[in-house]
């Protein structure tokens, strides 16, 4: 029972103390909880999947993914073409194949770029205070504010559309909650017990960070993290629409939605499918996200 | 606390000449340039570009630029390149639209977000929780505008119950919640399903790790009525990082939700957002920034007041 | 909540809902709003479609495109075909009552020649306008008021086109704005509450939201029959499908081309289908090594497949030879558009130096002027972000790829499109961009003239001049007999055919789509739905 391994876990401020630098989450029983975890492991295996996806795109897509074919253009989904066909004829299916090699390193590289910044920013900012805090805190304000389109125009104008370039410019824009997220819990978590403990017997405040405020903090990173590679997949496809995105006619599932969209009436498969494909996507994170954070948190115990 | 705020004023004047500043120098050096699209490209030959951005002072230094149209905002006669009125009236004549959605929909976001969040939190992994989870991430997944005009197919096409566009009948000559309740129900909507991934997701993490707290534990141990518990202790601790997402985010939402707005025909502020950066409209530019950034900068500071009061052990420094 | 209650309520019985056809209003729709409803600032095209039935000009063309008398009763030319003597009608009036009188005419172009005008309908073409603009003199010295129902516009120089250049200039108030400084026009409150002479006055501009305009009832032409002319803006172009067939509004311009088929098949939906003013182009830079050959421009218009651009646009398009509308007689109707040949097109590169030597599928240069031999025909397209345009440019890609040119597509924001990317002297690296052109007005000369003629402001385009065209060009306002100057602008785009600076794609088709019930007059040559709106009725 939750409630009883909780209470046996009840430590002390003392006990924690004398932990020190070893820990105070015992960590031994991560893999048996996240493979018992039915979510994550189906998380898991759809992750591998798109992975899978994107390396043998190739191999799976039946067309390449610029092949157009005018004659075939806007055939509903048959078995020739198990997705459809676009306004230039082109497999749908085979597109969002190759979507995959795009959308999938956009939303996860740029997700760990925005975490990584805005969880570092969010645990200085809340555990040192003071000027610290303010500098940091007032830079977030100043990107929350910024006018994020004329960055981009300004940036993929000098050093062009590439993936690398975009998928940096979308991680460095969208940190700015993520921080704000993170400081919030570091300010509740650095007044407990053990924080107080901890500083008492001397641990350095890049251990007390590590050890006693970022496990308080990574289910709520977790959530963010997971949250964001979706968001990330559909802003490409949106900036794509204003001239600096991916350029045609490489597919990414963000641009492949949009442009379907708008046929919405005459072809609903141009922008099921690669909707489909993103929503699985998003899926698999999220699910892999719960069982992580649950494996992570040894006080918690699903029923 | 009066000390706090008082500090967190001041520090807000060089938070916004910098945020405003570092705006105007990169819309101003960002590819493109204004007085291209003051005209159709049919007639660029017939006027004299040069003297048209001589007279729009577009040839002084920067920094003599920005004081300008700074003094020039402050004082109301910012005027938009492309519609020639104060910027301001462009702002304020959009407003109205903006708020409405905004907060309908904030709202609408959390009495339905944090009441999902704290069930599925209660029973992890239960059937609720399952559903609720893969629900709230459909409306990530799948564009706000594919979503918006699925429904204007379902609603108003084929079962025609619901108004496709506007904010109110074309007849209407004022603002009746009677009349306009139709046209509010889609795009709250479509609103509510791109808020609710955060909210729901959010707060059930934080629920969960609260319930999981020692002196939560403690509590429901010793025994106290567990509405005391729930109030005291766990929803005033996890709703922390509600409260910051909801204080960042509301400003942007003010910003301009661009694509309800143009799918559902709502007279609102990205609409302008849109089209003033299409057009390098950077008076418009400039001022929609200055909105944003005041609202972010007391949204932000509203959310630091309030840490306090729903966790005492949170100091502020 | 009792409030939101009874709304609930009161919305549950009134379903299904939509305005039902009132015989009294038609609800126009729109994806945008005009920037301005001043004419001499209006920049987009929308704008125009509300002016239009705002404003009175002097003269003004009829749906046939004859010139014929609007504020004008009649008027008559000098023997040096310098000066035109208009005589106003006695009962033309503004919104507010105020009677035209020839003042309003001397004001409207006093306005346009003032150094602090920032519009852009200045007319050098006027004696004295140069004289005012340059601060010389006082007055435009060639716009004189006789009496109060006679006014006299003297130009420069003969000029064959002088009416119709005059039948494109909205009268302005004088009573309303002479007081006003003319740097502060633009933002006067006749840009958004204007008082014209048109059959429809307007009574409420509501932000973003909608026009409300009614007829003018002491209009000095025919009065319109629809009391109500309402201009609803719906940016979304797939909800204005929703709006007709719920009757939320009667007419739209902007139905999509792949929804058109299943529109005409609505009940109760009636549609037209002709050439729209909307053309989608090429243009080359004639400098760039990889152009400079007119047989290599010639090749890329045999390589491209344009009716499978069409096809792939929904079929609402036509194949075009020129940037004139075919229902001008300036149009040249010989000349024969360039047929998809990919063969043909080889055969061209090839002679033209381009040859894929190492079998790789692009070609390389031999002998080209400008490059060094070997360099793979490689070369960048740039368009901007809008389906129109990019999506025929992944055609053209593709199209060239099968000839053995390499293309790369640049999709670019549209203001740096035109700012930045489209001109070789902005862009050194500008090799061809895939843009359209509208037709601002039908009459083409000041088209053509921006186009072709060396040295003015689409020439920087394309670097393309050709000196015989610049001729004819040049002289043809000057050519009074109406076949001979026709044909002057015949040959001129024959020219220009066969150079291909420009190579054309389609001109895009009007998708129109109304109420069954709305009687709209016969579209006439000019094929412009919106000017005749105060014409329209209701029936059935």
């Amino acid at each position: 029972m939750a409630m009883a391994e909780g209470k046996a876990r009840t430590m002390s401020a003392k006990e924690i103390a004398s932990l020190g630098e070893s820990g105070i989450r015992p960590r031994p029983s991560f893999w048996s909880r996240f493979v018992r975890n039915r979510r994550a492991v189906v998380g898991a295996a759809l992750l591998v999947i798109f992975v899978a996806i994107a390396v043998f795109a190739p191999q799976i897509a039946p067309f390449e993914a610029e092949e157009q074919n005018i004659v075939n253009r806007l055939r509903a989904p048959d078995s020739n073409y198990l997705m459809g066909t676009d306004q230039l004829g082109r497999d749908i299916f085979s597109r969002a194949v190759f979507a995959t090699q795009v959308s999938m390193p956009i939303g996860v590289f740029a997700m760990i770029v925005a975490v990584t910044v805005g969880v570092s920013i969010g645990m200085a900012s809340g555990y040192f205070g003071g000027v610290t805090d303010n500098i940091l805190m007032r830079l977030t304000d100043m990107l929350l504010a910024f006018p994020v389109f004329f960055l981009l125009l300004t940036v993929t104008t000098l050093f062009g559309r590439t993936l690398p370039v975009l998928t940096l410019l979308l991680g460095l824009t969208s940190w700015g909650v993520v921080a704000r997220v993170v400081r919030s819990q570091v300010l509740a978590v650095k007044e407990t017990d053990f924080v107080e403990a901890a500083h008492s017997v001397g641990a350095s405040h890049l251990a007390i960070l590590r050890r006693h405020i970022f496990p308080n903090i990574l289910p709520i990173v977790i959530v963010d993290a997971t949250l964001r590679v979706a968001l990330v997949i559909l802003i490409e496809g949106g900036i794509s629409f204003l001239g600096v995105g991916i350029q045609p006619p490489t597919p990414s599932w963000g641009n492949m939605v949009a442009e379907g969209t708008a046929l919405l009436r005459r072809a609903w498969w141009m922008s099921v499918f690669p909707g489909a494909f993103l929503f699985l996507c998003t899926m698999s994170f999220n699910l892999m996200g719960d069982g992580l954070r649950d494996a992570l948190d040894p006080r918690f115990s699903p029923n | 606390m009066q000390q706090y705020l008082l500090r967190r004023l001041l520090q807000m004047v060089p938070v916004f000449i910098g945020i405003t500043f570092i705006t105007f120098l990169m819309i101003s050096l960002a590819p493109g340039d204004p007085v291209v699209s003051l005209f159709p490209p049919e007639v660029l030959d017939r006027v004299d570009l040069d003297l048209l951005r001589d007279q729009l002072g577009l040839n002084d230094p920067l920094p003599t630029q920005y004081v300008r149209m700074m003094g020039r905002f402050f004082s109301g006669e910012l005027v938009s390149f492309a519609e020639r009125r104060p910027a301001i009236d462009l702002i304020f004549a959009r407003l109205f639209p903006t708020l409405l959605f905004s907060g309908l929909a904030i709202v609408c976001a959390l009495i339905i977000g944090l009441p999902v969040a704290i069930i599925s939190a209660l029973k992890p992994y239960s059937l609720f929780d399952n559903v609720s989870t893969v629900s709230v991430l459909t409306g990530l997944s799948l564009p706000q505008f594919w979503i918006a005009l699925i429904l204007v197919l379902i609603f108003s096409e084929r079962l025609r119950i619901l108004p496709s566009s506007g904010i109110r009948p074309i007849s209407a000559s004022s603002y009746d919640p009677i009349e306009m309740f139709p046209y509010l129900i889609m795009p709250t909507f479509v609103l509510v399903i791109g808020l609710l991934p955060s909210v729901v997701r959010y707060s059930r993490s934080s629920m969960i790790d609260v319930l999981s707290q020692d002196y939560v534990r403690t509590a429901f141990a010793k025994g106290l009525a567990n509405r005391t518990v729930w109030v005291r202790h766990a929803l005033r601790n996890a709703i922390l990082p509600v409260v910051t997402l909801v204080g960042a985010i509301f400003p942007l939402l003010l910003g301009g939700a661009v694509v309800v707005e143009t799918i559902f025909g709502i007279p609102g502020i990205g609409r302008l957002a849109v089209r003033s950066a299409q057009v390098r409209d950077l008076p418009v530019i400039l001022s929609l920034n200055i909105f944003t950034a005041v609202l972010i900068l007391f949204s932000n500071m509203i959310t630091d007041v309030l840490y306090t009061t729903l966790d005492p052990r949170i100091r502020l420094g | 909540m009792k409030r939101i209650l009874l709304a609930l309520f009161i919305f549950a019985l009134i379903l299904p809902l939509g305005i039902s056809a009132q015989d009294d209003t038609v609800v126009v729709l729109w994806p945008t709003q005009p920037d301005s409803l001043f004419p001499d600032f209006a920049v987009t095209a929308t704008a125009g479609y509300v002016i239009t039935n705002v404003y009175s000009r002097l003269v003004a063309p009829d749906l046939t495109g004859a010139i014929v008398g609007d504020l004008a009763s009649g008027w008559e030319v000098s023997a040096d075909q310098l000066t035109w003597t208009f005589t106003l009608r006695d009962n033309a009036t503004w919104h507010d009552g105020t009677p035209v009188t020839a003042a309003d005419v001397k004001f409207t172009f006093e306005v346009s020649s003032d150094p602090a005008y920032t519009g852009g309908s200045f007319e050098a073409a006027i004696a004295g306008a140069v004289a005012k603009q340059s601060g010389e003199a006082d007055e435009v010295s060639g716009v004189q008021v006789i009496d109060d129902h006679t006014v006299s516009i003297t130009t420069t120089e003969p000029n064959a086109l002088a009416l119709s250049t005059i039948a494109q200039r909205w009268i302005l108030p004088a009573h309303v704005l002479s007081d006003v400084p003319v740097a502060d026009l633009a933002g006067s409150e006749q840009a958004t509450g204007p008082i014209g002479t048109g059959p429809y006055r307007v009574v409420e501009w509501r932000t973003d939201e909608a026009i409300i305009l009614e007829a003018f009832a002491d209009y000095h032409g025919h009065v319109a029959s629809i009391a109500n002319y309402i201009w609803k803006v719906v940016p979304e172009i797939s909800t204005h499908y929703t709006e007709l067939v719920t009757g939320a509004a009667d007419i739209s311009t902007s139905i999509r081309a792949e929804d058109f088929e299943s529109i005409k098949d609505e009940p109760g939906i009636a549609t037209l289908q002709f050439p729209g003013v909307n053309l989608t182009n090429i243009n080359f830079n004639t400098a760039s090594p990889y152009f400079s050959d007119v047989r290599v421009r010639q090749a890329v218009a045999y390589a491209l497949n344009r009716e499978s651009m069409i096809a792939v646009g929904g079929g609402a398009g036509t194949l075009t030879v020129s940037q004139v509308h075919p229902s001008m007689p300036e149009f040249n109707s010989d000349i024969v558009p360039y047929p998809y040949d990919p063969d043909t097109a080889a055969a061209l590169l090839e002679e033209a130096g381009w040859i894929d030597a190492d079998g790789d599928g692009v070609r390389e240069s031999h002998m080209v002027e400008g490059l060094d031999d070997g360099t793979p025909f490689s070369v960048e397209l740039g368009t901007w972000s809008n389906p129109l345009y990019s999506l025929p440019a992944q055609i053209i890609q593709q199209n060239l790829a099968d000839v053995g040119l390499g293309v790369e597509i640049s999709v670019i924001d549209f203001n740096v499109y035109f700012s930045e990317y489209l001109t070789a002297t902005n862009n050194p690296e500008f090799q061809f961009g895939m843009s359209g052109w509208f037709n601002l007005v039908l009459p083409p000369h000041s088209d053509l003239a921006f186009n072709f003629v060396e040295g003015s402001g689409g020439y920087a385009r394309t670097l393309w001049a050709n000196d015989r065209v610049t001729e004819l060009l040049t002289n043809a306002p000057t050519i009074f007999d109406d076949a001979e100057r026709y044909a002057a602008y015949h040959e001129a785009q024959a020219i220009v055919h066969e150079e291909l600076p420009y190579l054309y794609l389609s001109r895009l088709d009007n998708l129109i789509a109304y109420d069954e019930n709305l009687v709209l007059p016969d579209i006439g040559n000019l094929r412009d739905v919106f000017t005749s709106i105060p014409q329209w009725s209701w029936g059935g």
